[in-house]
């Protein structure tokens, strides 16, 4: 009964949206995986099939908990992150960097779960801040404090891209939050500065932040031609996606079915897209995530609640992040960072957590106040009216 | 409309602005954001539309260039034939045994790709992911394998040296291991394979044991069903000629004359004489005539272009194919049945040693040459090995055996690599020296005592009851020592006393004693011609005894000392001696025969180089060799009794320090118009006359044809006094001359 009332609310484009992105990376996983695992072509892609179910499964109770209840249980979300944040760091490395707990049937990231915790710990502090008139450099010490213990642990794993989206996330609500201007524009140029500091100063005084690799990718990025191990990947990748052409190659052809993409059904996932697909293929996944964006913002300011809508724009600013920063790094403009693509790369951690977050942004859409219940002026349309006034809750002052 | 319930509410009316939800502000906020979405998205399309329609043709071209590879196809290699044309060694089927990667999926993920990386990525790097993945491999597991491989890995990290991520990796298939034991090769190497083959091509079979003989063979494929995956690939393998002896036992026909085969190093490529246009990855000859005619053997590979994935696995059909030339046969001066003949007789006349209180005798050599060019007829070491079993399945662990016998050293090749003290083959160098140095006349009488006595030390004749003169041919018929001690002793003095050359040395290396010999297979060593710089490097010249003294040189004379010499050294000089002077170069190849029988190219012997020796020493020599066989006086006239062709030759009974006599005999025949020179020694085995003459024999015999049947009868006619054949025993004429 309430159920169906949530779901007669739910912003079905939005789920259409997400669908056909989970179809298109379903469709370009398992077109590049079938020679990866010998005498099983459906090894990855089915395993890529039951996460994606998982995560429906995992997003459609997100749906149907109400979010006031996140008020309540946040420190208990933070808590039990930075707990699973400090138990990886006690299991053995996977590729230098220590990021999964081994589990029977699958390998735990936390490190992605506290992509969405992030979201709903800021978002319920953020309102706070809003309730009790916090503005300004009161509102960011109380984000940064929430937000320093998991950035530093996963810095340290390292996976400097997920500790890259944990900022963004924490910037995005600050700036819905209405924080001055001029305060960003301070912690823009303290942002810059700390890459400056990073990668410029620290070195050159024998003081290295990051890991060798991670300066290597800066590197490659760099000077794409200079062949280390990072720009080789970086090349192929611009091959792959170049030689799609307009209308793309069709499947299972050379340059990523082959193999000479390494980690073309993870982070390099869309470059199979653009081989496959071409143009054409790419660009649609670019404009569907373009309208996921769209439907979630529109959610923001209609959200019955401070929280609800600061969830909502978190989700917003994770599912830019990562698809800005994962497909420029593909397409050669950013450097090569460990952050997947949002539907499309394979993977449990991370399928699970971005259909989660987008079940946390359809949760808060459905319990939205309608439309038309606004008043005029949000929307820069303004005096225009629309719907039936009787549907919608008297107007204030 | 629902009704208002727990968890659904209708939208509750604004709040009042107390609590703070500005939503105009913070639509405005989020327009801001909006418009930097559309902006970064913006960005990636306008990227995306340079890189897929702007460039789209370099790109596609890069890609096309990458999915597509060239695959060498290895050309047969081509049979070494012997003068005669049969097959010395030759290529046979062989059968492999392989697995069949579709039925061990995980085994090949488990085994298999290592790491993907860029390939110039660092070792310690490739170490370190080698581990994470095999770690990671291991993690997939369920928890009680888990274990187990965890524990091989740390096994692997603690104990070894040597970094198999792969290690264990055929633990959860018991049958596998079984399957080892049964081909014969180890559980490790059984790993190596599939890991090598899993990173190359696995859809093909995986080959884990190559070559195993026809025993292994039947019995998997009796129990095929044992092990599933089983598949028995064919493939081609260098066949090595045997020989059944007179004991019944097939042995390998000349295994040190081939050398191994295996895979070009980088180093090979660079030699581009030897490996004419090798390619990596070809398999070429590393010694022995396999070596030296690797550009004729080796045949050019062929070639498919097909379009493959970057690990170099088949993806599509083939573009373009280039069949393989296979390679030429090489032709060798080698006659099968005189090599089997010095073969079996090597190995008659040590157990003739070892029959006859000379138990030491264990090792031994022959060579024969045509003395006219320096073809090599034969040339047999012992002991041997067996080739096929050093090509087979376990042969790293049978070249170690081999390797670890210092005692018999079988991988020796002593024809051309066994140093000896060349004893009294070496007095025909005395001679030509001191007639050179104008020391003595080739007709000069000299006592034969029993001893000399020279700076108070006292050198001995081997014939310790013989007191009289002798010219040289009697000396040499009768191998007098102390002749030759004169002649040594008058060599010393005519050293010239400003440091220039002595006589002796001088003469013995431009005899080519001393230096290489020069054969096309190579492989031999330059042996030892002592003189007074020899000494000084070798004992210093601070001290008075340690300078080239009259002992050094009567020593030498008789081939002692610290001379040191290759039974190649002396058929060299024996040949030189048989065709009138002239130096051959020794020489097994003699033509390349293609594949169709056409000969395309011949190997012509170098001219002899011709040697300055007075003409009279040189005949005298001659005839002090044929009395030494022919004369009822000589040291060899009991091995050579009733052998119907006119044989000349010089034992030897070399002293050597801590070891028995080493028995020589090197000689040639006919005597008159010599076509062959045999030289034979055995280590340890006593007499020359006694050991050895009897083994040049048996191979003259195969040679020239002689059955040991009609030697039997005409010993028995000349004993009977009633033998006139041609040119046998004593030569009445020379007995008058003599006795003149």
């Amino acid at each position: 009964m309430v159920s169906r009332e949530i779901l007669r609310r739910v912003d079905w484009l939005l789920v259409a949206a997400i669908g056909l992105l989970l179809v298109i990376g379903e469709q370009a996983v398992r077109s590049v995986t079938q020679s990866d695992f010998l005498g099983d072509p459906g090894y990855f892609v089915r395993r890529h099939i039951i996460y994606i179910a998982l995560g429906l499964a995992l997003a459609a109770v997100a749906v149907l908990v109400d979010p006031r209840v996140y008020r309540r249980v946040f420190w208990f979300v933070y808590g039990g992150t930075i707990g699973l944040l400090i138990v990886v760091l006690g299991f053995s490395a996977v590729r230098g960097s220590q990021r999964w707990i081994p589990l029977p049937f699958f390998t735990l990231q936390p490190s992605e779960i506290g992509k969405v915790a992030m979201i709903v710990c800021v978002s319920v502090i953020l309102a706070d801040c809003v309730r009790r008139g916090i503005r300004g450099w009161g509102m960011v010490l109380r984000v940064v404090l929430v937000i320093l213990p998991p950035f530093a642990l996963v810095f340290i794993q390292p996976d400097l891209g997920t500790s890259i989206v944990y900022i963004a996330i924490a910037l995005t609500l600050l700036v819905v939050a209405g924080l001055p201007g001029r305060i960003v524009a301070v912690l823009g140029g303290i942002g810059v500065g700390l890459v400056v500091v990073v990668l410029g100063i620290l070195p050159s005084i024998g003081l290295p932040l990051l890991r060798p690799y991670q300066s290597e990718r800066i590197v490659a990025f760099l000077d794409p031609e200079g062949g280390s191990p990072a720009a080789y990947q970086s090349q192929q990748a611009k091959i792959a996606i170049g030689s799609g052409g307009l209308t793309g190659r069709g499947e299972g052809v050379s340059q990523t079915a082959g193999s000479f993409l390494p980690e073309h059904h993870s982070d390099f996932v869309f470059a199979v897209v653009g081989e496959d697909r071409g143009f054409a293929g790419a660009a649609i996944a670019l404009l569907l995530y373009l309208f996921c964006l769209w439907r979630i913002g529109r959610m923001v300011p209609r959200a019955r609640t401070l929280e609800e809508s600061f969830i909502a724009a978190g989700v917003f600013g994770m599912l830019l992040t990562q698809v800005a920063i994962n497909v420029g790094m593909v397409l050669g403009i950013a450097p090569t960072t460990g952050i997947p693509l949002p539907f499309m790369t394979y993977g449990g951690s991370n399928t699970i957590t971005n259909l989660v977050a987008m079940g946390l942004a359809l949760a808060v859409g459905a319990r939205a106040l309608p439309r038309d219940a606004l008043e005029p002026g949000w929307s820069g349309r303004r005096g225009v009216r629309r719907g039936d006034p009787s549907d919608a809750p008297p107007e204030t002052a | 409309m629902g009704e208002p319930t727990r968890e659904y509410e209708p939208p509750p009316p604004p709040r009042p602005p107390g609590d703070g939800f500005d939503r105009d502000r913070i639509a405005r906020r989020m327009a801001i954001l909006g418009a930097v979405a559309i902006g970064l998205v913006a960005i990636l399309v306008l990227r995306l539309w340079s890189l897929q329609v702007l460039d789209v043709q370099r790109y596609r071209a890069q890609a096309v260039s990458n999915g597509l590879r060239s695959i060498s196809v290895p050309a047969p290699r081509g049979q070494i034939l012997d003068a005669q044309g049969k097959v010395l060694v030759g290529s046979r089927p062989a059968n492999a045994v392989a697995i069949d990667p579709t039925r061990f999926p995980d085994l090949l993920v488990a085994c298999g790709r290592d790491v993907a990386g860029p390939p110039d990525l660092r070792d310690d790097d490739l170490r370190a992911l080698r581990i994470s993945a095999a770690v990671t491999a291991a993690n997939a597991l369920g928890p009680e394998r888990r274990r187990a491989r965890i524990a091989v890995i740390d096994r692997q990290l603690s104990g070894g040296t040597e970094v198999r991520a792969w290690a264990g990796c055929t633990d959860d298939h018991p049958q596998l291991a079984e399957l080892a034991r049964d081909a014969g090769i180890t559980v490790a190497s059984m790993e190596d394979a599939i890991h090598e083959a899993a990173s190359k091509a696995p859809f093909d079979s995986i080959v884990i044991a190559e070559d195993v003989n026809r025993a292994v063979l039947f019995f998997l494929k009796e129990r095929a069903a044992l092990y599933p995956g089983l598949r028995i690939v064919e493939g081609a393998a260098r066949d090595y000629r045997t020989v059944r002896g007179a004991d019944g036992v097939r042995r390998p026909m000349a295994p040190h004359l081939w050398g191994e085969l295996a895979e070009v190093s980088s180093a090979q490529m660079t030699d581009q004489v030897t490996y004419r246009d090798a390619e990596p990855g070809d398999v070429v000859g590393q010694r022995g005539v396999e070596r030296a005619f690797d550009r004729y053997l080796r045949g050019t590979n062929g070639s498919l272009e097909r379009r493959v994935n970057a690990f170099g696995d088949p993806v599509g059909p083939i573009v373009r194919s280039e069949a393989a030339k296979p390679g030429d046969n090489v032709r060798l001066t080698i006659d099968i049945g005189v090599q089997a003949a010095a073969e079996s007789a090597l190995r008659d006349a040590i157990a003739y040693a070892r029959a006859t209180g000379h138990p030491a005798a264990e090792a031994g050599a022959i060579v024969a040459i045509d003395p006219r060019t320096g073809a090599i007829r034969a040339m047999a070491s012992y002991p041997g090995f067996d080739p096929a079993q050093l090509a087979g399945p376990d042969g790293q662990d049978y070249w170690r055996r081999l390797a670890a016998d210092s005692k018999g050293s079988p991988l020796l090749d002593r024809a051309l690599a066994g140093l000896y003290p060349a004893g009294s083959t070496w007095k025909p160098v005395t001679a030509i020296a001191a007639v050179a140095a104008r020391q003595a006349q080739p007709n000069a009488i000299l006592q034969c005592s029993p001893y000399v006595e020279v700076d108070g030390q006292r050198y001995r004749n081997f014939e310790s009851d013989v007191d009289e003169p002798m010219d040289l041919v009697r000396a040499l018929t009768t191998s007098c020592d102390t002749y030759f001690y004169e002649l040594g002793q008058r060599l010393y003095g005519a050293t010239p006393r400003n440091g220039g050359f002595e006589p002796q040395p001088l003469w013995a290396r431009r005899l080519g004693m001393g230096e290489p010999t020069g054969i096309d297979i190579g492989g031999d060593t330059p042996g030892r011609v002592p003189d007074a710089a020899y000494k000084r490097r070798r004992f210093g010249d601070d001290r008075i005894q340690n300078r080239w003294t009259s002992g050094d040189a009567i020593l030498q004379s008789i081939g002692q000392g610290d001379v040191e010499v290759t039974p190649l050294q002396i058929a060299r000089l024996y040949a030189l001696l048989a065709n009138g002077g002239s130096l051959v170069t020794p020489y097994i190849g003699a033509s390349v025969v293609g594949q169709d029988g056409t000969v395309r190219e011949t190997f012509e012997a170098a001219p002899g180089e011709r040697v300055p020796i007075d003409p009279y020493v040189l005949a005298a020599i001659r005839r002090g060799l044929e009395g030494a066989v022919q004369d009822p006086d000589g040291t060899a006239y009991a091995a050579f009794a009733g052998f119907p062709i006119p044989v000349a030759g010089k034992t030897g009974t070399a002293e050597k320090k801590g070891k028995r006599d080493f028995a020589w005999f090197a000689g040639y025949a006919p005597a008159s118009n010599p076509e062959l020179v045999v030289v034979c020694v055995i280590e340890q085995g006593g007499f020359g006359g006694e050991t050895a003459a009897p083994a040049v024999r048996q191979v003259m015999a195969r040679a020239f044809g002689v059955d040991e049947a009609t030697i039997a009868q005409i010993q028995q006619a000349q004993e009977a006094g009633v033998y006139d054949g041609p040119a046998l025993g004593r030569d009445p004429a020379r007995e008058a001359q003599r006795t003149d």
